[in-house]
């Protein structure tokens, strides 16, 4: 009830985040992207091979390396078109089958970012091949070819009084003369070393049932030098004010990552510091605001969860093809979590923020992984620690994980994406509290579940800019941990979200979360997030 | 537990010296192949590789996102987070340097 009296009750901020973006999308879609004209020199040149059938199978097989980005039948909408910006031409309509073949021949040769210049991948010969195979993407097919000669050439540069004759080669240096001035420029021009401050940045609004509304606000700035071609210092922090009604205001930097990895070769990296521990997939793959589909983590994976972030020590990780899938993998020696021993709130839990060891053992830990193509990797990770702190009878964790993480792009209809990890995590057996700590005792096996398995969908094939940019999320979360230890629970949590993406990464996320606690007080929540990556 | 220690590291170690030092360096392959076949093969894997390997966490960021040589350290920065063998990441980068 009393959500009737918030100056901006969910469904009001609902209809405004969809109103700005479509506003956006709108603006964007007019965005035309300057027209690309080639010189009328070449533009006029006329092709030296003729469209023969040999040529035209030739240049299909090279339109292999079009694909990606032109589609497999030239409409434009290959699997990264999505991405770019100007985008991929429809090579089959009028707009691109009017252009002259030099023209066509120049705009391959050339190149214009996001596309690159072939000049240099593909020889002459095999770009005029192109240039006949492209000639058959027309919907008149190779009619067209006949009568093309004739037509007025339609996107070329106005034609000069006639001057003294201008070769083709002539032209072609000096074009080549003005991309090498133009790389020595831009390679010379601030923030072109191999530094950069990259990372991303969150703002959040969460109206959760029986606390407060609130919004909250984070950015993680990641700072990468790369001194030499094998070695590579990286650095990230994470800077938060934490609005928590319950907790008061309180504003945080930590340090998430630091570490120097050097590349032995092809298939090994080694390297320490404090690293992102990969333990499965979330934290190592889809932690950041612009990757992560909804406002919040997997329970398992976020605050008072299962799975380890960053830990300090050594790594080795690399990967190895066979044939057309890979195999992956990571070990890691560390100082591992802190078993958690005098708390009355969280005692036998682990402790994954605090880096420090409070103990000889260390934490060994590894994950293997396995890509049977491209768009699938599943793993099992594993991680063994001496947990206790000194005076404490040893204790040993046990952590084992199962990801899978399938993306499949269905030409025309979408991106389809499943991801799923499952976490179990075993303490042994030991007796917490007692004596003079207040509270307890309490003796039990620590065996704790957790794990998610999310959906989602985008439909980047549908022709209207504001559609192909929403993407559909379910996620459905379980953490069980023992009813016997403090705040132990049996909790499920359903996630339905819907995203709009206003750039590649920026994304705005609206979700309402359906929360069922065994113990606790079942807390559902309305969430808005706006994560952008830089 | 010292000795699970010591086994770990010595197998860290071991690892490192089978596999020895062989090509690793972002460029190194790179340099002097100049052959049109295997460049054309280069950028069409290049872009392929891009596209399979960062979309299968993120939305691909497009060639113009960063500089030549910002590509070459987020690129290396990517090997780490996903995995990625030598050639892909050369390539990836050769790609996106090409493309923007």
């Amino acid at each position: 009830m009393r959500q009737r009296y918030l100056p901006f009750p969910p469904a009001s901020l609902f209809l405004m985040v969809c109103g700005i973006c479509w506003t956006v999308s709108s603006v964007r879609a007019e965005q035309a992207s300057q027209e690309w004209l080639a010189p009328p020199a070449a533009a006029e040149r006329k092709s030296p091979v003729s469209p023969s059938e040999q040529s035209i199978a030739h240049g299909h097989a090279l339109f292999a390396n079009c694909l990606i980005c032109h589609g497999p039948a030239g409409h434009g909408d290959g699997a990264a078109a999505i991405a770019l910006n100007p985008k991929p031409k429809d090579l089959t309509n009028a707009a691109t089958q009017d252009q002259t073949d030099g023209a066509l021949f120049w705009k391959i040769t050339q190149g214009r970012a996001p596309m690159p210049p072939w000049e240099q991948a593909l020889s002459n010969e095999d770009r005029w091949d192109l240039v006949n195979y492209i000639r058959t993407l027309s919907p008149h097919g190779l009619a067209d070819q006949a009568t093309r000669s004739k037509q007025p050439a339609a996107d070329v540069a106005p034609v000069k009084p006639a001057g003294p004759a201008v070769h083709q080669e002539d032209l072609d240096d000096i074009f080549r003369q003005m991309r090498t001035l133009e790389h020595q420029v831009h390679s010379s021009l601030p923030g072109t070393e191999h530094l950069l401050i990259a990372g991303d940045a969150a703002v959040g609004f969460t109206n959760q049932r029986k606390t407060n509304s609130t919004f909250s606000a984070g950015v993680a700035p990641l700072i990468l030098w790369q001194p030499t071609d094998r070695l590579l210092f990286e650095a990230a922090l994470d800077i938060g004010i934490d609005t928590d009604p319950s907790a008061g205001s309180s504003t945080s930097v930590d340090l998430k990552i630091a570490d120097a990895s050097f590349i032995v070769n092809d298939y090994l990296i080694v390297g320490g510091g404090l690293f992102v521990v990969p333990f499965a997939q979330y934290h190592n793959h889809f932690d950041p605001s612009w990757i992560t589909k909804l406002p919040d983590d997997p329970l398992a994976f976020g605050d008072g969860g299962l799975a380890p972030g960053s830990q300090v020590g050594i790594f080795a990780r690399g990967a190895v093809p066979i044939g057309s899938s890979k195999v992956v993998y990571d070990v890691y020696l560390t100082n591992g979590p802190q078993l958690v021993t005098n708390d009355p709130e969280a005692a036998g839990s682990l402790n994954f923020d605090d880096f420090t060891d409070l103990n000889n053992g260390k934490a060994v830990g590894g994950r293997i992984g396995f890509l049977p193509v491209p768009w699938i990797e599943t793993g099992y990770s594993v991680e063994y620690a001496q947990t206790a702190p000194n005076g404490f009878p040893h204790t040993y964790a046990l952590l084992q994980a199962f990801d899978l993480n399938i993306r499949k792009d269905v030409h025309s209809l979408g991106v389809f994406r499943v991801h799923t990890e499952w976490i179990w995590s075993n303490i042994e057996r030991r007796t917490y509290g007692g004596g003079s700590t207040g509270f307890g005792p309490l003796t039990y096996s620590n065996y704790r579940i957790g794990g998610y398995a999310e959906l989602s969908y985008r439909p980047t094939y549908c022709p209207h800019p504001f559609i192909q940019n929403l993407e559909f999320v379910a996620r459905y979360n379980v953490l069980r941990t023992p009813l016997s230890a403090p705040g132990g629970d049996h909790e499920q949590l359903w996630e339905f979200g819907i995203d709009y993406w206003l750039t590649p990464s920026a994304v705005i996320k609206v979700a309402y979360e359906v929360d069922d606690k065994k113990v606790g007080t079942n807390q559902n929540a309305f969430m808005v997030q706006f994560g952008i990556g830089l | 537990m010292r000795s699970k220690l010591i086994i770990m590291c010595l197998s860290v170690a071991a690892l490192v010296l089978v596999q020895g030092c062989g090509p690793g360096g972002a460029n190194t392959a790179v340099a002097g192949d100049d052959h049109n076949a295997s460049q054309a093969s280069s950028l069409q894997s290049g872009a392929q590789l891009w596209a399979d390997n960062c979309s299968r966490c993120h939305n691909i960021r497009p060639p113009q996102s960063y500089s030549d040589a910002q590509w070459q350290a987020v690129v290396m920065h990517m090997r780490l987070r996903a995995d990625l063998t030598g050639r892909e990441q050369r390539e990836i980068t050769r790609f996106l340097q090409a493309s923007h």
